[in-house]
């Protein structure tokens, strides 16, 4: 749906009343409002649908003190990432710019590909489908800041600390350059190599990705390297359980994450503040 | 003399919470859940989803609060979480084989335009259903494009610039998205209400705006 489609046939009325409901009129458009009964009566209509949205059920006490409990469960777990992992970036010897991201791609190939191994059994249960499972799954795994082989054989889906991959490159890594859905698919490629997933549907694309036709077989040029720039990584954060980080990217000139979703297996790009920039299918 | 404990702002547990303190985090985060699960309880529309969606999004804040800086205010960052995990949630429920049983609030377990991520037939049962079901099933009948802002605006209390912010769009955008799936909103339950001659349903001009 296109920005045009999203506000063709906006009703100005309503545009009006809406405004003047939300305290977001200039003083004319609320005289005009206020002198208006037909306007009047549009603003009550949307005052009692503002109400009857308001009006949530609350959660149940237990819902709540499970969530809490799953909270502190994460809260209490050991720290992920050392301090020292959010370090400026290393600054690139530019006669060895194209050596650099094959290496730091092929270090994500091995490790990945690894733990992609032992987590075949792991994921053979295939009960992550269900939002319920996922839950105890999450609820189970109370120290997820290593992902042991122990873990990964113990049939849950487990969730994975996104450092502990993201960290294979050391403790500074360049962001690398993607600027196109495509280039994404091809990152998210290299690191499938070695690792089986569950069937996914067709791919659905999020924010401003646009559909994805790239072949997974061929990989591009080596991937460009962002200029020096200190980045933290506050995109860990915006990860849910059953994402697991793939590298540091700047997609389309945004500093970002790639991210795959271990149950669809689709990949995002996130930003710091939790944008979904793109995604791809596997 | 009696001394009056004054409640910490946001900013003042989150610094606790970054400094290790369970009681600040415990306390931020009760301040903030009801809002929250509110926020994901309409995007998702069932209680079901929105406790999972919940859930992910606490523990998302969690993973991410030591990198939290306070440029915007944590209530923002927080909704913005559990919209996106409310979002996730959506998909995933769409992806996923029905389930007999499953708690669902209402039978939205129908097919899924997924350009629109809405369903037209939730509209047709709204007549024969209470006031908390029929605007369940108004919101399932509205576009995710809408029904986000509008949540986010009555549910979260969120200003124009806020919900600007998290869904990345112009402040205009949002003024008009929310005045629009108000409108649909008020229309769908006029109609199932019995009432075909209100305000809210005067023929809507057609106009180019693009904002």
């Amino acid at each position: 749906m296109t920005e045009r489609d999203l506000n063709d046939e906006l009703n100005p009325q309503h545009a009006l009343a809406s405004a003047y409901l939300d305290g977001a009129a200039s003083p004319a458009e609320r005289a005009h409002v206020e002198a208006a009964p037909e306007l009047q009566a549009i603003v009550a209509a949307f005052a009692a649908v503002r109400a009857l949205v308001a009006d949530v059920p609350t959660a149940a006490a237990d819902t709540r003190e499970a969530a809490f409990a799953a909270v502190f469960t994460e809260f209490d777990a050991p720290a992920l990432v050392p301090a020292a992992a959010s370090a400026a970036v290393i600054p690139l010897n530019a006669k060895r710019r194209w050596a650099r991201p094959v290496l730091s791609v092929a270090a994500a190939i091995l490790l990945v590909g690894a733990i992609g191994v032992a987590a075949k059994g792991g994921l053979s249960g295939d009960d992550s489908n269900s939002s319920s499972a996922s839950l105890d799954s999450s609820a189970k795994v109370a120290s997820p800041d290593v992902a042991t082989e122990s873990q990964m054989t113990s049939g849950t889906v487990a969730a994975m600390a996104p450092s502990t991959i993201g960290s294979i490159g050391g403790s500074a890594q360049a962001a690398l350059i993607i600027d196109t859905p495509e280039q994404l698919q091809a990152l998210a490629a290299t690191t499938l190599a070695d690792t089986v997933l569950p069937t996914a549907d067709l791919p659905e694309t999020t924010a401003a990705a646009s559909e994805n036709t790239a072949s997974a077989d061929t990989l591009p040029a080596p991937f460009d390297l962002a200029p020096t720039e200190r980045y933290a990584r506050p995109a860990l954060g915006c990860l849910t359980l059953r994402q697991v980080f793939l590298a540091d990217i700047q997609y389309q000139g945004v500093f970002a994450i790639a991210a795959r979703d271990t149950v669809t297996g689709m990949t995002s790009a996130i930003t710091d503040d939790c944008t979904v920039l793109a995604t791809v299918g596997s | 003399m009696t001394i009056m404990a004054v409640p910490l702002d946001d900013a003042a547990l989150v610094r606790a919470a970054q400094g290790g303190d369970r009681e600040a985090l415990d306390q931020l985060f009760r301040r903030h859940y009801d809002r929250v699960h509110g926020v994901c309880r309409r995007i998702t529309g069932n209680d079901a989803d929105a406790a999972d969606a919940t859930q992910e999004a606490m523990i998302a804040m969690v993973r991410g609060l030591d990198r939290f800086d306070g440029r915007a205010s944590f209530g923002t960052w927080a909704y913005r979480i559990a919209t996106n995990a409310s979002l996730d949630e959506l998909r995933r429920r769409r992806r996923r084989p029905l389930v007999a049983g499953r708690d669902h609030d209402h039978g939205n377990d129908h097919g899924h335009d997924l350009h629109e991520h809405a369903d037209p037939s939730a509209g047709e049962r709204i007549e024969q259903l209470g006031d908390r079901q029929q605007i369940d099933a108004a919101l399932a009948a509205l576009a995710e494009d809408f029904r986000v802002p509008v949540v986010l605006r009555d549910v979260a209390d969120l200003d124009y610039a806020e919900i600007a912010a998290i869904l990345d769009v112009p402040v205009g955008t949002v003024k008009s998205r929310i005045a629009r799936g108000r409108g649909m909103l008020a229309s769908t339950i006029s109609r199932a209400n019995g009432n075909h001659d209100d305000a809210s349903e005067r023929p809507t001009p057609t106009h180019d705006e693009t904002q």
